[in-house]
Protein backbone atom coordinates (compact mmCIF):
# COMPACT_ATOMS: atom_id res chain seq x y z
CA UNK A 1 0.00 0.00 0.00
CA UNK A 2 1.91 3.01 -1.53
CA UNK A 3 -0.53 5.64 -1.27
CA UNK A 4 -3.79 6.16 -0.01
CA UNK A 5 -6.55 6.09 -2.26
CA UNK A 6 -7.76 8.72 -4.06
CA UNK A 7 -11.68 9.61 -4.27
CA UNK A 8 -12.95 8.80 -7.10
CA UNK A 9 -16.38 8.57 -8.68
CA UNK A 10 -18.36 5.89 -8.88
CA UNK A 11 -17.75 4.85 -12.60
CA UNK A 12 -15.94 1.87 -14.22
CA UNK A 13 -13.27 4.62 -16.05
CA UNK A 14 -12.73 7.20 -13.81
CA UNK A 15 -10.75 9.74 -15.05
CA UNK A 16 -7.78 10.22 -17.48
CA UNK A 17 -4.97 12.35 -16.68
CA UNK A 18 -1.50 13.38 -18.26
CA UNK A 19 1.53 11.39 -16.46
CA UNK A 20 4.92 13.24 -16.44
CA UNK A 21 6.52 11.80 -19.17
CA UNK A 22 3.71 13.15 -21.02
CA UNK A 23 1.75 9.54 -21.56
CA UNK A 24 -2.01 9.53 -20.55
CA UNK A 25 -2.85 7.03 -17.74
CA UNK A 26 -6.38 5.72 -17.13
CA UNK A 27 -7.44 4.86 -13.64
CA UNK A 28 -9.58 1.99 -13.41
CA UNK A 29 -11.84 0.42 -10.45
CA UNK A 30 -11.57 -3.52 -10.40
CA UNK A 31 -14.23 -4.79 -7.92
CA UNK A 32 -16.41 -4.12 -5.13
CA UNK A 33 -18.77 -6.59 -7.08
CA UNK A 34 -16.36 -9.41 -6.84
CA UNK A 35 -15.36 -9.25 -10.69
CA UNK A 36 -12.57 -10.84 -9.91
CA UNK A 37 -10.96 -9.58 -6.93
CA UNK A 38 -13.48 -10.63 -4.21
CA UNK A 39 -15.32 -8.02 -2.03
CA UNK A 40 -12.76 -5.29 -1.83
CA UNK A 41 -11.80 -2.89 -4.86
CA UNK A 42 -8.60 -2.07 -6.35
CA UNK A 43 -7.61 0.93 -7.82
CA UNK A 44 -5.40 0.19 -10.62
CA UNK A 45 -3.46 3.24 -12.99
CA UNK A 46 -2.76 1.81 -16.46
CA UNK A 47 -0.43 3.56 -18.97
CA UNK A 48 -1.98 1.59 -22.13
CA UNK A 49 -1.62 -1.39 -20.60
CA UNK A 50 1.06 -1.54 -18.01
CA UNK A 51 -0.02 -1.26 -14.37
CA UNK A 52 1.73 1.96 -12.98
CA UNK A 53 0.05 2.52 -9.39
CA UNK A 54 -2.34 -0.02 -7.60
CA UNK A 55 -4.38 1.19 -4.40
CA UNK A 56 -6.00 -1.65 -2.48
CA UNK A 57 -9.25 -0.31 -0.99
CA UNK A 58 -10.27 -2.80 1.70
CA UNK A 59 -13.02 -2.93 4.13
CA UNK A 60 -16.11 -3.63 1.95
CA UNK A 61 -16.56 -6.77 4.34
CA UNK A 62 -15.70 -5.25 7.65
CA UNK A 63 -17.56 -6.49 10.33
CA UNK A 64 -16.32 -5.68 13.62
CA UNK A 65 -15.60 -8.73 14.57
CA UNK A 66 -12.55 -7.94 17.48
CA UNK A 67 -15.55 -5.57 18.87
CA UNK A 68 -18.10 -8.30 18.70
CA UNK A 69 -15.96 -11.03 20.57
CA UNK A 70 -15.57 -8.48 23.67
CA UNK A 71 -19.32 -8.59 24.09
CA UNK A 72 -19.51 -12.18 24.58
CA UNK A 73 -18.19 -14.71 26.54
CA UNK A 74 -15.35 -16.89 25.43
CA UNK A 75 -17.23 -20.12 24.07
CA UNK A 76 -19.98 -18.18 22.18
CA UNK A 77 -16.94 -16.47 20.44
CA UNK A 78 -15.79 -19.17 18.72
CA UNK A 79 -18.64 -19.65 16.21
CA UNK A 80 -18.22 -15.93 15.22
CA UNK A 81 -14.30 -16.46 15.37
CA UNK A 82 -14.81 -18.83 12.27
CA UNK A 83 -16.99 -16.67 10.02
CA UNK A 84 -14.17 -14.49 8.59
CA UNK A 85 -12.83 -17.26 6.56
CA UNK A 86 -15.34 -20.41 6.73
CA UNK A 87 -13.38 -22.46 4.59
CA UNK A 88 -10.32 -22.58 6.84
CA UNK A 89 -12.58 -22.44 9.83
CA UNK A 90 -10.67 -25.20 12.35
CA UNK A 91 -7.61 -23.03 11.75
CA UNK A 92 -8.58 -19.58 12.92
CA UNK A 93 -10.60 -21.47 16.07
CA UNK A 94 -7.88 -23.09 16.93
CA UNK A 95 -5.57 -19.57 17.24
CA UNK A 96 -8.29 -18.64 19.25
CA UNK A 97 -8.25 -21.71 22.16
CA UNK A 98 -4.80 -21.24 21.96
CA UNK A 99 -4.13 -18.25 23.46
CA UNK A 100 -6.97 -19.16 25.71
CA UNK A 101 -5.16 -21.98 27.16
CA UNK A 102 -2.50 -19.60 27.71
CA UNK A 103 -3.49 -17.18 29.55
CA UNK A 104 -6.07 -20.56 31.65
CA UNK A 105 -2.95 -22.76 32.16
CA UNK A 106 -4.73 -25.38 30.59
CA UNK A 107 -2.95 -28.42 29.15
CA UNK A 108 -5.31 -30.46 26.00
CA UNK A 109 -4.81 -33.93 26.11
CA UNK A 110 -1.89 -35.60 23.50
CA UNK A 111 -5.73 -37.11 21.88
CA UNK A 112 -7.33 -33.27 22.07
CA UNK A 113 -4.09 -32.38 20.16
CA UNK A 114 -3.71 -34.86 17.67
CA UNK A 115 -7.37 -34.29 16.66
CA UNK A 116 -6.96 -30.50 16.46
CA UNK A 117 -4.03 -31.42 14.04
CA UNK A 118 -6.08 -33.96 11.71
CA UNK A 119 -8.76 -31.75 11.31
CA UNK A 120 -6.14 -28.35 10.53
CA UNK A 121 -4.82 -30.37 7.92
CA UNK A 122 -8.36 -30.92 6.20
CA UNK A 123 -8.98 -27.76 6.47
CA UNK A 124 -5.60 -26.65 4.70
CA UNK A 125 -6.65 -28.95 2.00
CA UNK A 126 -9.87 -27.18 1.33
CA UNK A 127 -8.69 -23.94 1.73
CA UNK A 128 -6.01 -24.67 -0.76
CA UNK A 129 -8.49 -26.56 -3.31
CA UNK A 130 -11.28 -23.68 -2.82
CA UNK A 131 -8.54 -20.58 -3.59
CA UNK A 132 -7.44 -23.57 -6.60
CA UNK A 133 -10.96 -23.75 -8.24
CA UNK A 134 -10.99 -20.22 -8.23
CA UNK A 135 -7.47 -19.97 -9.90
CA UNK A 136 -9.09 -22.21 -12.62
CA UNK A 137 -11.81 -19.94 -13.29
CA UNK A 138 -9.98 -16.59 -12.99
CA UNK A 139 -7.73 -17.76 -16.11
CA UNK A 140 -11.25 -19.24 -18.07
CA UNK A 141 -10.29 -22.78 -16.91
CA UNK A 142 -13.74 -23.86 -16.18
CA UNK A 143 -13.04 -27.54 -15.83
CA UNK A 144 -10.49 -26.56 -12.95
CA UNK A 145 -12.86 -24.43 -11.47
CA UNK A 146 -14.98 -27.68 -11.04
CA UNK A 147 -12.51 -30.55 -10.07
CA UNK A 148 -11.26 -28.80 -6.81
CA UNK A 149 -15.13 -27.49 -5.55
CA UNK A 150 -15.98 -31.16 -6.35
CA UNK A 151 -13.11 -33.12 -4.74
CA UNK A 152 -13.42 -30.86 -2.08
CA UNK A 153 -16.49 -32.98 -0.46
CA UNK A 154 -13.50 -36.00 0.25
CA UNK A 155 -12.55 -33.80 2.78
CA UNK A 156 -15.76 -32.11 3.73
CA UNK A 157 -17.71 -35.15 4.11
CA UNK A 158 -14.91 -36.86 6.24
CA UNK A 159 -15.01 -33.65 8.32
CA UNK A 160 -19.02 -34.44 8.92
CA UNK A 161 -18.10 -37.16 9.68
CA UNK A 162 -15.52 -36.36 12.67
CA UNK A 163 -17.45 -32.92 13.81
CA UNK A 164 -21.02 -33.54 12.68
CA UNK A 165 -20.83 -30.05 10.56
CA UNK A 166 -19.50 -29.94 7.18
CA UNK A 167 -18.00 -26.47 7.15
CA UNK A 168 -18.24 -24.47 10.27
CA UNK A 169 -17.22 -27.01 12.85
CA UNK A 170 -17.31 -25.12 16.31
CA UNK A 171 -14.98 -27.92 17.34
CA UNK A 172 -11.97 -27.07 18.83
CA UNK A 173 -12.66 -25.76 22.83
CA UNK A 174 -10.34 -24.22 25.11
CA UNK A 175 -9.34 -27.59 26.94
CA UNK A 176 -9.79 -29.97 23.68
CA UNK A 177 -12.00 -30.71 21.12
CA UNK A 178 -15.70 -31.84 21.42
CA UNK A 179 -15.47 -35.44 19.96
CA UNK A 180 -13.65 -38.47 19.55
CA UNK A 181 -13.25 -40.34 15.81
CA UNK A 182 -16.11 -41.88 15.09
CA UNK A 183 -15.71 -45.86 14.34
CA UNK A 184 -14.14 -46.72 10.34
CA UNK A 185 -12.70 -42.86 10.00
CA UNK A 186 -9.07 -44.20 9.85
CA UNK A 187 -10.06 -46.81 6.80
CA UNK A 188 -12.12 -43.99 5.21
CA UNK A 189 -9.06 -40.94 5.87
CA UNK A 190 -6.52 -43.43 4.20
CA UNK A 191 -8.47 -44.39 1.49
CA UNK A 192 -9.79 -40.59 0.66
CA UNK A 193 -6.10 -39.13 1.16
CA UNK A 194 -4.86 -41.81 -1.49
CA UNK A 195 -7.07 -41.46 -3.92
CA UNK A 196 -7.13 -37.74 -3.32
CA UNK A 197 -3.34 -37.77 -4.47
CA UNK A 198 -4.31 -39.72 -7.90
CA UNK A 199 -6.43 -36.87 -8.49
CA UNK A 200 -3.33 -34.25 -7.70
CA UNK A 201 -1.60 -35.89 -10.56
CA UNK A 202 -4.21 -35.26 -12.83
CA UNK A 203 -4.54 -31.65 -12.16
CA UNK A 204 -1.40 -31.61 -12.87
CA UNK A 205 -1.84 -32.64 -16.22
CA UNK A 206 -5.07 -30.86 -16.79
CA UNK A 207 -3.76 -27.46 -15.60
CA UNK A 208 -0.34 -27.10 -14.24
CA UNK A 209 1.90 -28.87 -16.95
CA UNK A 210 -0.47 -26.81 -19.66
CA UNK A 211 0.53 -24.34 -21.29
CA UNK A 212 -2.12 -22.68 -21.13
CA UNK A 213 -0.94 -21.93 -17.99
CA UNK A 214 2.91 -22.10 -17.15
CA UNK A 215 3.22 -19.21 -20.32
CA UNK A 216 0.72 -17.02 -18.14
CA UNK A 217 2.08 -18.13 -14.94
CA UNK A 218 5.66 -18.19 -15.31
CA UNK A 219 7.27 -14.95 -14.31
CA UNK A 220 4.41 -12.84 -13.62
CA UNK A 221 4.12 -10.94 -10.32
CA UNK A 222 7.66 -11.65 -9.39
CA UNK A 223 8.05 -10.91 -5.38
CA UNK A 224 11.98 -11.38 -4.28
CA UNK A 225 12.86 -13.01 -0.64
CA UNK A 226 14.12 -9.41 0.38
CA UNK A 227 10.98 -7.94 -0.59
CA UNK A 228 8.29 -10.06 0.47
CA UNK A 229 10.35 -10.20 4.20
CA UNK A 230 10.46 -6.43 3.95
CA UNK A 231 6.44 -6.75 3.14
CA UNK A 232 5.89 -9.06 6.03
CA UNK A 233 4.32 -11.35 4.08
CA UNK A 234 3.54 -14.79 5.45
CA UNK A 235 1.97 -18.16 4.59
CA UNK A 236 2.68 -19.13 0.79
CA UNK A 237 3.30 -16.22 -0.29
CA UNK A 238 6.57 -16.02 1.64
CA UNK A 239 7.44 -19.89 0.89
CA UNK A 240 6.52 -19.05 -2.92
CA UNK A 241 9.39 -16.42 -2.90
CA UNK A 242 11.48 -19.01 -1.36
CA UNK A 243 11.83 -18.01 2.27
CA UNK A 244 11.50 -21.41 4.79
CA UNK A 245 9.00 -19.79 7.10
CA UNK A 246 6.49 -22.29 9.02
CA UNK A 247 4.83 -21.65 12.37
CA UNK A 248 4.39 -25.85 11.94
CA UNK A 249 7.80 -26.39 11.95
CA UNK A 250 9.44 -23.07 13.51
CA UNK A 251 7.26 -22.93 16.38
CA UNK A 252 5.44 -26.33 16.74
CA UNK A 253 2.39 -26.45 18.58
CA UNK A 254 -0.19 -29.57 18.52
CA UNK A 255 0.52 -32.98 17.48
CA UNK A 256 3.31 -31.07 14.66
CA UNK A 257 6.23 -31.95 16.74
CA UNK A 258 5.79 -35.88 16.55
CA UNK A 259 4.56 -35.78 12.57
CA UNK A 260 7.33 -36.13 9.82
CA UNK A 261 6.40 -33.41 7.17
CA UNK A 262 8.54 -30.81 4.95
CA UNK A 263 7.37 -27.39 4.09
CA UNK A 264 7.80 -26.26 0.54
CA UNK A 265 9.59 -23.66 -1.10
CA UNK A 266 9.98 -22.15 -3.99
CA UNK A 267 12.78 -19.96 -5.20
CA UNK A 268 11.51 -18.12 -8.07
CA UNK A 269 8.58 -15.38 -6.18
CA UNK A 270 6.75 -15.68 -9.46
CA UNK A 271 2.91 -16.48 -10.04
CA UNK A 272 3.72 -19.89 -10.79
CA UNK A 273 5.79 -20.81 -7.35
CA UNK A 274 3.32 -19.45 -5.08
CA UNK A 275 0.57 -22.18 -6.52
CA UNK A 276 3.35 -25.00 -6.54
CA UNK A 277 3.58 -23.77 -2.97
CA UNK A 278 -0.07 -24.80 -2.65
CA UNK A 279 -0.25 -28.06 -4.80
CA UNK A 280 2.96 -29.11 -2.72
CA UNK A 281 1.07 -28.40 0.96
CA UNK A 282 -1.40 -30.47 -0.30
CA UNK A 283 0.45 -33.37 -0.62
CA UNK A 284 2.00 -33.26 2.57
CA UNK A 285 -1.46 -32.58 4.14
CA UNK A 286 -2.56 -35.93 2.67
CA UNK A 287 0.62 -37.22 4.17
CA UNK A 288 0.32 -35.55 7.60
CA UNK A 289 -3.37 -37.07 8.17
CA UNK A 290 -2.42 -40.70 7.61
CA UNK A 291 0.45 -40.38 9.76
CA UNK A 292 -2.34 -38.93 12.86
CA UNK A 293 -4.97 -41.82 11.60
CA UNK A 294 -1.54 -44.19 12.17
CA UNK A 295 0.08 -42.53 15.31
CA UNK A 296 -3.00 -41.13 17.05
CA UNK A 297 -2.74 -42.03 21.31
CA UNK A 298 -5.41 -43.29 23.42
CA UNK A 299 -6.69 -41.61 26.00
CA UNK A 300 -8.99 -38.61 26.98
CA UNK A 301 -9.93 -35.58 23.94
CA UNK A 302 -10.56 -33.03 26.64
CA UNK A 303 -9.56 -31.31 30.00
CA UNK A 304 -11.99 -29.11 32.14
CA UNK A 305 -11.77 -25.97 31.37
CA UNK A 306 -13.39 -22.78 33.09
CA UNK A 307 -15.24 -20.78 30.87
CA UNK A 308 -13.45 -17.85 32.85
CA UNK A 309 -10.70 -15.72 31.43
CA UNK A 310 -7.98 -14.81 34.11
CA UNK A 311 -6.31 -11.57 34.27
CA UNK A 312 -3.37 -12.11 32.13
CA UNK A 313 -1.91 -11.61 28.33
CA UNK A 314 -1.33 -14.23 26.06
CA UNK A 315 -0.40 -14.24 22.66
CA UNK A 316 -1.40 -17.62 20.19
CA UNK A 317 -0.29 -18.01 17.21
CA UNK A 318 -1.12 -20.93 14.49
CA UNK A 319 -0.12 -21.55 10.83
CA UNK A 320 -3.84 -20.87 8.74
CA UNK A 321 -4.50 -22.36 5.34
CA UNK A 322 -3.23 -18.23 4.57
CA UNK A 323 -0.39 -17.91 6.50
CA UNK A 324 -0.30 -16.76 9.79
CA UNK A 325 -3.10 -15.96 12.11
CA UNK A 326 -2.92 -14.94 15.64
CA UNK A 327 -4.62 -13.65 18.93
CA UNK A 328 -3.55 -11.32 21.16
CA UNK A 329 -5.60 -11.64 24.21
CA UNK A 330 -5.89 -9.68 27.55
CA UNK A 331 -8.51 -11.32 30.41
CA UNK A 332 -9.60 -9.26 32.93
CA UNK A 333 -10.76 -12.05 35.33
CA UNK A 334 -14.38 -12.20 33.54
CA UNK A 335 -15.93 -14.35 30.96
CA UNK A 336 -15.05 -11.64 28.34
CA UNK A 337 -11.89 -10.85 27.29
CA UNK A 338 -10.72 -7.30 28.02
CA UNK A 339 -9.32 -7.22 23.89
CA UNK A 340 -8.71 -9.54 21.58
CA UNK A 341 -6.28 -8.15 18.57
CA UNK A 342 -7.23 -10.71 15.22
CA UNK A 343 -4.63 -10.80 12.31
CA UNK A 344 -4.77 -13.07 10.00
CA UNK A 345 -3.06 -14.73 6.83
CA UNK A 346 -4.66 -12.39 4.44
CA UNK A 347 -3.85 -8.97 6.13
CA UNK A 348 -0.78 -9.60 6.24
CA UNK A 349 -0.25 -10.38 2.93
CA UNK A 350 -2.55 -7.28 1.36
CA UNK A 351 0.81 -5.51 1.44
CA UNK A 352 2.07 -7.74 -1.29
CA UNK A 353 -0.71 -7.12 -3.79
CA UNK A 354 0.20 -3.78 -5.11
CA UNK A 355 4.09 -5.66 -5.28
CA UNK A 356 3.29 -8.34 -7.43
CA UNK A 357 0.70 -6.37 -9.44
CA UNK A 358 3.17 -3.17 -10.63
CA UNK A 359 4.66 -3.24 -14.23
CA UNK A 360 2.30 -5.98 -15.19
CA UNK A 361 0.12 -6.08 -17.78
CA UNK A 362 -3.73 -5.65 -16.45
CA UNK A 363 -4.41 -8.77 -18.52
CA UNK A 364 -2.15 -10.63 -15.71
CA UNK A 365 -3.48 -9.55 -13.27
CA UNK A 366 -6.16 -12.32 -11.83
CA UNK A 367 -2.89 -14.33 -12.17
CA UNK A 368 -1.10 -12.38 -9.89
CA UNK A 369 -2.89 -11.48 -7.36
CA UNK A 370 -4.93 -14.22 -7.42
CA UNK A 371 -1.61 -16.55 -6.47
CA UNK A 372 -1.31 -14.20 -3.36
CA UNK A 373 -4.77 -16.02 -2.55
CA UNK A 374 -5.94 -12.89 -0.56
CA UNK A 375 -9.50 -13.70 1.25
CA UNK A 376 -11.27 -10.52 1.19
CA UNK A 377 -13.59 -11.25 4.36
CA UNK A 378 -10.10 -12.71 6.35
CA UNK A 379 -8.78 -9.43 5.91
CA UNK A 380 -11.58 -6.97 6.90
CA UNK A 381 -12.91 -9.04 9.62
CA UNK B 1 16.07 -25.87 -32.58
CA UNK B 2 14.81 -24.72 -29.81
CA UNK B 3 11.41 -22.98 -30.79
CA UNK B 4 10.37 -25.85 -32.28
CA UNK B 5 11.26 -28.48 -29.09
CA UNK B 6 9.09 -26.18 -27.41
CA UNK B 7 6.43 -26.04 -29.45
CA UNK B 8 6.20 -29.97 -29.41
CA UNK B 9 6.35 -30.01 -25.93
CA UNK B 10 3.75 -27.29 -25.67
CA UNK B 11 1.40 -29.90 -28.22
CA UNK B 12 2.03 -33.00 -26.40
CA UNK B 13 1.20 -31.08 -22.70
CA UNK B 14 -2.03 -29.59 -24.29
CA UNK B 15 -2.95 -32.92 -25.56
CA UNK B 16 -2.15 -34.74 -22.37
CA UNK B 17 -4.79 -32.38 -20.79
CA UNK B 18 -7.26 -32.65 -22.99
CA UNK B 19 -7.11 -36.64 -22.88
CA UNK B 20 -6.95 -36.16 -18.78
CA UNK B 21 -10.26 -34.18 -19.38
CA UNK B 22 -12.11 -36.35 -21.62
CA UNK B 23 -11.19 -39.52 -19.82
CA UNK B 24 -13.23 -38.06 -16.90
CA UNK B 25 -16.72 -37.72 -19.25
CA UNK B 26 -17.37 -41.48 -18.76
CA UNK B 27 -17.10 -40.75 -14.49
CA UNK B 28 -20.19 -40.89 -12.62
CA UNK B 29 -21.38 -37.39 -11.36
CA UNK B 30 -20.44 -36.25 -7.47
CA UNK B 31 -23.61 -33.93 -7.16
CA UNK B 32 -27.00 -35.43 -6.61
CA UNK B 33 -30.78 -34.42 -7.74
CA UNK B 34 -31.58 -33.19 -4.62
CA UNK B 35 -35.05 -33.46 -4.33
CA UNK B 36 -35.30 -36.69 -5.72
CA UNK B 37 -31.90 -38.02 -4.76
CA UNK B 38 -31.26 -37.50 -0.85
CA UNK B 39 -27.86 -37.69 0.72
CA UNK B 40 -28.18 -39.05 4.38
CA UNK B 41 -25.77 -37.94 6.80
CA UNK B 42 -24.32 -39.99 9.31
CA UNK B 43 -25.77 -40.37 13.27
CA UNK B 44 -24.10 -37.36 14.78
CA UNK B 45 -24.89 -34.86 12.09
CA UNK B 46 -25.64 -31.39 13.40
CA UNK B 47 -29.21 -31.21 12.23
CA UNK B 48 -32.00 -30.05 14.19
CA UNK B 49 -32.65 -30.44 17.98
CA UNK B 50 -34.94 -33.25 19.46
CA UNK B 51 -35.96 -32.10 22.87
CA UNK B 52 -36.79 -34.70 25.50
CA UNK B 53 -40.01 -32.96 27.35
CA UNK B 54 -39.93 -35.23 30.66
CA UNK B 55 -35.86 -34.52 30.72
CA UNK B 56 -36.24 -31.08 30.65
CA UNK B 57 -35.83 -28.95 33.88
CA UNK B 58 -36.27 -25.05 31.98
CA UNK B 59 -33.01 -23.89 34.16
CA UNK B 60 -32.25 -21.96 30.78
CA UNK B 61 -28.05 -22.59 30.10
CA UNK B 62 -28.85 -23.79 26.36
CA UNK B 63 -30.52 -20.03 26.19
CA UNK B 64 -27.55 -18.43 27.72
CA UNK B 65 -24.39 -20.64 25.75
CA UNK B 66 -26.42 -20.01 22.86
CA UNK B 67 -24.14 -17.56 20.32
CA UNK B 68 -27.02 -16.37 18.14
CA UNK B 69 -29.44 -15.73 20.53
CA UNK B 70 -32.14 -17.90 19.06
CA UNK B 71 -33.34 -20.08 22.36
CA UNK B 72 -36.25 -17.97 24.10
CA UNK B 73 -37.70 -20.37 27.50
CA UNK B 74 -41.54 -20.23 27.41
CA UNK B 75 -43.95 -21.07 29.71
CA UNK B 76 -46.29 -24.30 28.88
CA UNK B 77 -48.26 -24.82 31.99
CA UNK B 78 -45.80 -25.18 35.54
CA UNK B 79 -42.82 -25.45 33.48
CA UNK B 80 -40.41 -23.72 31.02
CA UNK B 81 -39.27 -24.87 27.97
CA UNK B 82 -36.78 -23.68 25.30
CA UNK B 83 -38.23 -22.84 21.70
CA UNK B 84 -35.81 -22.28 19.08
CA UNK B 85 -36.14 -19.85 16.06
CA UNK B 86 -34.10 -21.64 12.97
CA UNK B 87 -33.94 -18.05 11.44
CA UNK B 88 -31.17 -17.72 13.77
CA UNK B 89 -29.73 -20.69 14.73
CA UNK B 90 -25.89 -21.23 13.64
CA UNK B 91 -25.86 -25.01 14.21
CA UNK B 92 -22.95 -25.15 16.54
CA UNK B 93 -24.80 -27.80 18.84
CA UNK B 94 -23.37 -25.87 22.10
CA UNK B 95 -26.54 -25.75 23.67
CA UNK B 96 -26.59 -29.85 23.37
CA UNK B 97 -23.32 -29.55 24.99
CA UNK B 98 -23.76 -27.94 28.23
CA UNK B 99 -27.34 -29.59 28.41
CA UNK B 100 -26.96 -30.60 32.46
CA UNK B 101 -30.14 -33.24 32.00
CA UNK B 102 -28.91 -34.39 28.31
CA UNK B 103 -32.90 -33.03 27.40
CA UNK B 104 -31.38 -31.89 23.75
CA UNK B 105 -30.07 -34.14 21.51
CA UNK B 106 -28.94 -33.63 17.79
CA UNK B 107 -30.93 -35.42 14.81
CA UNK B 108 -30.10 -35.93 11.37
CA UNK B 109 -33.02 -34.11 10.02
CA UNK B 110 -31.28 -31.15 7.77
CA UNK B 111 -33.75 -29.72 5.84
CA UNK B 112 -36.26 -27.14 7.63
CA UNK B 113 -36.34 -25.29 5.20
CA UNK B 114 -40.15 -23.06 5.57
CA UNK B 115 -41.60 -20.88 3.54
CA UNK B 116 -42.72 -18.03 5.79
CA UNK B 117 -40.57 -16.42 8.82
CA UNK B 118 -43.02 -17.60 11.70
CA UNK B 119 -42.67 -21.33 10.63
CA UNK B 120 -38.84 -20.97 11.39
CA UNK B 121 -40.32 -20.78 15.36
CA UNK B 122 -39.86 -24.46 16.37
CA UNK B 123 -42.34 -23.98 19.80
CA UNK B 124 -41.16 -27.01 22.86
CA UNK B 125 -44.13 -29.54 21.27
CA UNK B 126 -42.67 -29.47 18.05
CA UNK B 127 -39.13 -29.83 18.83
CA UNK B 128 -40.13 -32.93 20.81
CA UNK B 129 -41.23 -34.83 18.02
CA UNK B 130 -38.91 -37.03 16.63
CA UNK B 131 -37.68 -36.10 12.95
CA UNK B 132 -40.21 -37.51 10.17
CA UNK B 133 -38.29 -40.23 8.21
CA UNK B 134 -37.19 -39.49 4.39
CA UNK B 135 -36.04 -41.58 1.71
CA UNK B 136 -32.31 -40.42 2.18
CA UNK B 137 -30.15 -43.03 0.99
CA UNK B 138 -26.94 -41.44 -0.83
CA UNK B 139 -24.01 -41.81 0.53
CA UNK B 140 -20.46 -40.04 -0.87
CA UNK B 141 -18.22 -43.23 -1.54
CA UNK B 142 -14.49 -43.24 -2.90
CA UNK B 143 -14.09 -46.30 -4.92
CA UNK B 144 -10.51 -46.54 -6.28
CA UNK B 145 -12.03 -48.02 -9.71
CA UNK B 146 -15.27 -45.91 -10.42
CA UNK B 147 -13.66 -42.76 -8.87
CA UNK B 148 -16.00 -41.13 -5.95
CA UNK B 149 -18.50 -40.07 -6.36
CA UNK B 150 -22.48 -40.46 -4.49
CA UNK B 151 -24.39 -44.07 -4.35
CA UNK B 152 -26.98 -45.62 -2.47
CA UNK B 153 -25.85 -46.57 0.76
CA UNK B 154 -25.55 -50.16 1.41
CA UNK B 155 -28.65 -51.79 3.56
CA UNK B 156 -27.27 -53.93 6.34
Amino acid sequence: MSAPPKPVPLTTVESTETSDSGAQTLTLSVGPQHSGSGHMRLIVEVDGDIIVNVAPDPGYVHRGIEKIIELRNIIKSIPVIERPSIIDASNLNHAWVRSIEEIQGVEVPRRGQYLRTLLNEMNRIMSHLYWLSIYGVFLGHTTMFMWPLGDRELFIDLAEKLTGARITYSYLVPGGVRRDLPPGFAEEAVKRTEYFEKRLKEYDRIFFNNPLFTSRAKGIGVLSKEKAIDLGCTGPTLRGSGVDADLRKDEPYAAYPELDFEVSTRPDGDSFSRAMVHMDEMRESCKIIRQIVKKIPAGPIRRKAPIVLPRGVAYGRVESARGECSFYLIGEGGDKPYRARYITGSYRNMAAIPAVLLGNRLADMPTAWWSIDYWPVEADR
Amino acid sequence: MAPIVGKAKAAVDISIAYLTGIRHLFHRPYTLRFPQQRYAVEKGYRGRHLLHLDRCTGCGICAWICPEKCITIVPRGQRWYPQYFYGRCCFCHFCTDYCPEFALEETVEYDIAEYTRDRLVWSPERLSKPPVKKDDKYVFSVDTIGGASQVPRKEE
